[in-house]
């Protein structure tokens, strides 16, 4: 007799590969770019319990790294994560593109090692407050552009879709 | 050398950060022991190590109280459908003394791991995906130990290790 053994994949699994894959790629850009995700790792929870949230509840629009220059608090480098709603409860894969990061981080160059960083989200008007979060504005993208990657993180059609920007 | 196994169910079945929840549940049960505290300062960089999947190609290893034990995780399907997982409870506290923690971690990831918990623990530390444990005599750690027998202890075979190559 043949067994077959199907594995029902539920939106919850999708938004917990997903939230959990978007700090995995974060700190891989870190890492990846010379920087040290020390700080990334020790605000690991707050940052998951809001990437979550709001992936469960279909707020978030994107994660934001900005790495910025301590000094005169000017943006140097930026990394966005867009997410993209069409989950279908198909045979979608689970899949992270960890290579397009280090290809992308080898043509965009390492980062300053003084740079400072930190983890922005944008949402949807009527999200839900997550403890550990403020209400903060992004810096200033004059003078640089995005680049995209494309999708590089993908759970049944909810995904990741990154971008990065360089100077002019 | 008694070495038992065993298996947890990981993303996208539980987050990384549910996932060392689950280790820590079940190698230091008494939420109030030293033990919890010592882990609990190592969360951040385990759950980064347990997100990387590195807990597919090699175990957390605990040792130096009863058993050595190995803990794998399951990702992607296979945590979905948990056929292979094995999360029953251990019949001894791995944590309950002298005991120390290896982590494994992918090469990118090892200085700044190994930094980071020297800081924050005098038990867990990291090591290379595949490299041996403190007294694992040289066998390669991601291919188990079958019918190793030290010290007069028991024979003991990680089928669950054996079985995944």
């Amino acid at each position: 007799m043949t067994s077959i053994s199907v594995a029902v994949r539920s939106y919850t699994h999708a938004t917990t590969y997903v939230a959990d894959n978007i700090l995995r790629s974060l700190k891989n850009i870190l890492l990846y770019s010379g920087l040290d995700p020390e700080k990334l790792v020790d605000d690991r929870d707050v940052l998951h319990r809001g990437i979550k949230t709001w992936i469960d509840s279909g707020h978030l629009r994107k994660v934001v790294l900005e790495v910025y220059d301590p000094g005169t608090d000017d943006l140097v480098g930026r990394w966005d994560v867009n997410i993209s709603y069409e989950w279908t409860d198909g045979d979608g894969q689970f899949w992270t593109d960890t290579d397009a990061i280090r290809f992308a981080i080898k043509k965009a160059g390492v980062l300053p090692s003084m740079a400072k960083y930190r983890v922005v989200a944008t949402t949807a008007p009527g999200r839900a407050d997550v403890a550990g979060w403020s209400t903060t504005s992004l810096r200033s993208t004059e003078g640089m552009v995005e680049q995209r990657i494309g999708t590089s993180i993908e759970a049944s059609g909810l995904s990741g879709g990154m971008s990065y920007y360089r100077r002019t | 050398m008694t070495i038992v196994a065993r298996t947890l169910v990981s993303v996208p079945a539980r987050s990384a950060s549910d996932t060392w929840d689950a280790v820590v549940a079940m190698i230091a049960p008494d939420a109030n022991s030293p033990a919890r505290r010592e882990l609990a300062a190592v969360a951040g960089v385990a759950c980064s190590c347990i997100s990387d999947e590195a807990l597919a190609e090699d175990a957390i290893v605990v040792h130096g109280v009863g058993p050595r034990l190995r803990i794998y995780a399951l990702y992607g399907d296979d945590s979905v459908d948990g056929d292979r997982a094995n999360e029953s409870s251990l019949s001894w506290v791995p944590t309950n003394g002298d005991w120390r923690m290896s982590i494994p971690c992918f090469e990118d990831d090892l200085s700044w791991v190994q930094a980071k918990l020297a800081k924050s623990s005098n038990r867990v530390s990291a090591r290379p995906i595949g490299a041996d444990v403190e007294g694992e005599d040289g066998a390669p750690a991601a291919q188990g130990r079958v019918g190793a027998t030290q010290s007069g202890a028991t024979d003991a075979v990680d089928l669950d290790a054996f079985f995944r190559r």
